[in-house]
């Protein structure tokens, strides 16, 4: 019994910085204390320690951070066209009928089409985990928003493997591993070691994401053109047509004005402690 | 203006001195005033205090009976002194003149 406790006092003190762990561990073994209350002792010291951020606003702000890429990814029709869904359905077809889904358009157009629509979705996730990562902090890991996210990814595939059945959804789980849920965990890694972007950066990943974004709604609009042309028995030509979404510009103002506005309260906040 | 475990532990501390950490500290805090003192509260308490600049904590040498564990060393900085002091002369003015100082002082003169 006092085993398993010891055993479960170290698997606590993992929770905790390094250094504090180990000089916590040190302190109740050599003050004698029995297993059960060495565990009673350092749960408390965990609760304290993951308790106390909840007192700042930053982790009750850290869902801010998902709330654009999250609606982007997953609001469909209306709210933004379904990136996520059109990266899947390539696979799929892949998979399935050895042969990418075309809609008439130019294989080198089609291409790049998919790289941009894979690009956007690493960004997007990165962004969203670098932003809510840099307001959890410690937190971030055991935040429920994030927890919540994992649940909505997991259900997901689930949902998928009711009605298509098994293989469909490692189908539908290589985009949302690969594209979403990586960039997504690398971003809140980093995020929550950072002390924010500089403007220059943030002003330049924005770029990025909105010429991106300019690229594949094109995309989008002359695919659907092509779709059309060739119901009606014509060829595709080179016709420029964009039918733009206005909510993915939204939220790239969204998420680098978060970004920016805790790089400048970080900066006057520091300037505050130096006075 | 300190908290009364805040007060309690810059106290401790300092009497101990040198040998000022985690466990020498609870030993102490529970010796002295008969309340156990939990490592949560030392540790979190110590952190705030830190913060504040009022401590000046590191990690010291491993010990045999501590599992060859490191211990958190503790030292009140000049500014944790201060702050100390000014507490200490801040409930002192205020117990003058209040029941148990006088009981305090009666006792002091029978003695």
């Amino acid at each position: 019994m006092s085993r398993l406790c010891w055993w479960f006092v170290q698997g606590l003190s993992r929770l905790l910085d390094v250094n504090e762990g180990e000089a916590a561990r040190g302190d109740l073994q050599e003050s004698g204390e029995s297993g059960g209350q060495a565990v009673v002792e350092l749960l408390g010291l965990v609760v304290r320690r993951y308790a106390a951020p909840w007192m700042h606003w930053q982790p009750w702000a850290a869902p801010l951070g998902l709330a654009a890429p999250f609606m982007l990814l997953f609001g469909g029709r209306g709210v933004s066209e379904p990136w996520l869904g059109a990266v899947g359905l390539q696979i799929h077809a892949l998979w399935h009928y050895k042969a990418r889904y075309q809609v008439g358009l130019p294989v080198f157009e089609d291409e790049l089409n998919i790289v941009c629509l894979c690009l956007l979705l690493v960004i997007w996730a990165w962004a969203g985990g670098y932003a809510f990562g840099l307001l959890a902090r410690r937190l971030a890991w055991v935040h429920p928003a994030l927890l919540l996210v994992l649940f909505w990814m997991c259900v997901f595939p689930i949902a998928i493997m009711l009605t298509w059945g098994m293989p469909d959804i490692v189908l539908s789980l290589i985009p949302q591993v690969v594209f979403l849920l990586i960039p997504l965990l690398i971003g809140i890694y980093y995020g929550s070691r950072s002390h924010g972007v500089s403007a220059r950066r943030a002003i330049l990943a924005a770029l990025t994401l909105a010429v991106l974004t300019v690229v594949a709604q094109i995309g989008e609009s002359r695919a659907a053109l092509a779709l059309d042309v060739w119901s009606r028995g014509e060829s595709m030509d080179s016709r420029m047509v964009w039918n733009p979404h206005w909510f993915p510009f939204a939220a790239i103002l969204w998420q680098f004005g978060i970004l920016g506005a805790i790089a400048f309260w970080r900066g006057r906040h520091a300037q505050l402690q130096t006075v | 203006m300190l908290g009364e475990f805040e007060y309690l532990l810059l106290t401790t501390a300092s009497r101990l001195g040198d040998g000022a950490y985690g466990a020498s500290i609870r030993l102490e805090i529970a010796e002295t005033t008969g309340r156990s003192c939990s490592i949560g509260a030392l540790y979190t308490t110590l952190g705030r205090l830190e913060e504040k600049g009022l401590v000046k904590t590191w990690m010291g040498d491993p010990t045999p009976e501590r599992g060859g564990r490191p211990k958190r060393m503790v030292r009140v900085t000049s500014k944790g002194v201060q702050a100390a002091t000014e507490f200490y002369n801040a409930v002192t003015r205020v117990t003058r003149g209040a029941a148990w100082d006088r009981n305090a002082e009666t006792t002091g003169r029978a003695t």
